[in-house]
């Protein structure tokens, strides 16, 4: 039986360890810094509140895509942002330490082609680069295994378009 | 450059964000578990408490109905507007269960269906209130007086009460017109456009279409 104070510890250990998930995730899902900010804090919100459901066999990676993915796409197509923020100072969650986060031209592009991707297909994208197997996309995001591979060659093809493209003009 | 290209790129990026990223532990635990706990399920709780008056609306109606078992005048309106508040109790009854289904660890494919089919019963919803409630005034005056022992025929007329009638299909006709416009020209928020996009129905076709290409990324491809 574990207290509040031990599952509190416990759950700031797992959602530290994983923190890469939720930073790349807002990354794909928001263009704006304070947008990141609010979207960070709601998939952290919205993982304490699930965390009594999290079942220990599976991968709490696996888990937490599932509920960042979730709570992203849920926070892109509101059209109204909720108005109240957890911190009134702007502190944000997640930070990156000074001079540590320069991100490369490569990277800037692999982020700007995810952004240009409907919700779905964000999702899909960031799996594949996080370097997930078809099998656990398909599991984070509830499609077959088949499924998730065919949808990946597409998105080779459409990128494959997309940065070929203006080559052959 | 390709997916696959790209992919090492990711990984470099990846190992790099494990050195220089850090999480507010201090923001986490005061800010974060903090506020989780103090909002408990909001959206539930909203669609309980408009449960819990609504029902009584049914109960009080139906009361007035059996009162008024011999007076058809009385009787007709009171079942119509009983009816619809039976209609609204019903919505928001599956409303609350979908919205107390729903756990963020499911997969996407399965939460973002949820929270679709949600959005289009409250949007259905919204739209068939401001669609009645302007036919629905005249019979709601009529209950309404008699309640407090009026007879709205006898005081007011049945001249007052027609017109009454007349002024909700004329309201109801320049609303949607009204609605149409709003929705073509406001296509920022405000709680303007958004009433005007759910009466015109712009917003439920919106959510019937992202449910419908949900369900289409789910099935195999």
């Amino acid at each position: 039986m574990t207290t509040p104070g031990q599952q509190q510890d416990r759950f700031a250990s797992l959602v530290d360890e994983h923190k890469k998930i939720v930073y790349k995730v807002c990354y794909a899902y928001c263009a704006a810094e304070s947008d990141r900010d609010d979207l960070a804090q709601e998939i952290l919100v919205q993982l304490w509140r699930s965390f009594p459901s999290f079942d220990e066999p599976q991968r709490f990676s696996t888990w937490m895509y599932r509920v960042a993915l979730n709570v992203a796409i849920s926070f892109y197509r509101r059209e109204h942002r909720r108005a109240s923020k957890l911190d009134a100072r702007g502190e944000p969650v997640l930070e990156t330490l000074a001079g540590a986060e320069e991100p490369s031209a490569e990277v800037i592009m692999v982020r700007d082609f995810i952004q240009r991707l409907d919700p779905l297909n964000r999702a899909l994208a960031l799996l594949y680069l996080d370097g997930n197997t078809y099998r656990e996309i398909g599991d984070v995001l509830g499609i077959s295994e088949t499924n998730a591979g065919t949808r990946i060659g597409r998105l080779k093809q459409q990128m494959r378009r997309a940065f070929d493209a203006p080559e052959k003009d | 450059m390709d997916l696959d290209a790209f992919k090492m790129v990711w990984a470099d990026y990846d190992g790099k964000l494990d050195e220089g990223l850090r999480l507010n532990r201090r923001l986490l635990v005061d800010g974060v578990i903090g506020r989780a706990r103090s909002a408990l399920r909001p959206l539930i709780a909203g669609l309980v408490v408009e449960c819990v008056a609504d029902l009584l609306a049914v109960a009080a109606l139906g009361s007035f109905c059996y009162a008024n078992r011999s007076a058809p005048q009385f009787l007709i309106p009171g079942i119509a507007i009983d009816m619809a508040a039976i209609a609204v109790v019903i919505s928001l009854i599956r409303q609350a269960v979908e919205a107390a289904r729903i756990d963020y660890g499911m997969s996407v494919a399965a939460i973002q269906e949820s929270l679709a089919t949600l959005r289009i019963w409250r949007l259905r919803t919204l739209r068939w209130i401001l669609l009645a409630s302007p036919l629905a005034w005249t019979p709601f005056l009529i209950v309404a007086l008699r309640f407090f022992g009026v007879d709205a025929y006898a005081t007011l007329g049945a001249g007052y009460l027609w017109a009454n009638v007349a002024f909700g299909v004329a309201f109801l006709g320049i609303g949607y017109w009204l609605a149409q416009t709003l929705a073509r020209r406001m296509s920022g928020g405000g709680p303007l456009a958004s009433i005007a996009r759910a009466l015109e129905g712009s917003e439920l076709r919106r959510a019937t279409e992202a449910a419908a290409s949900l369900r289409e990324f789910a099935g195999d491809a």
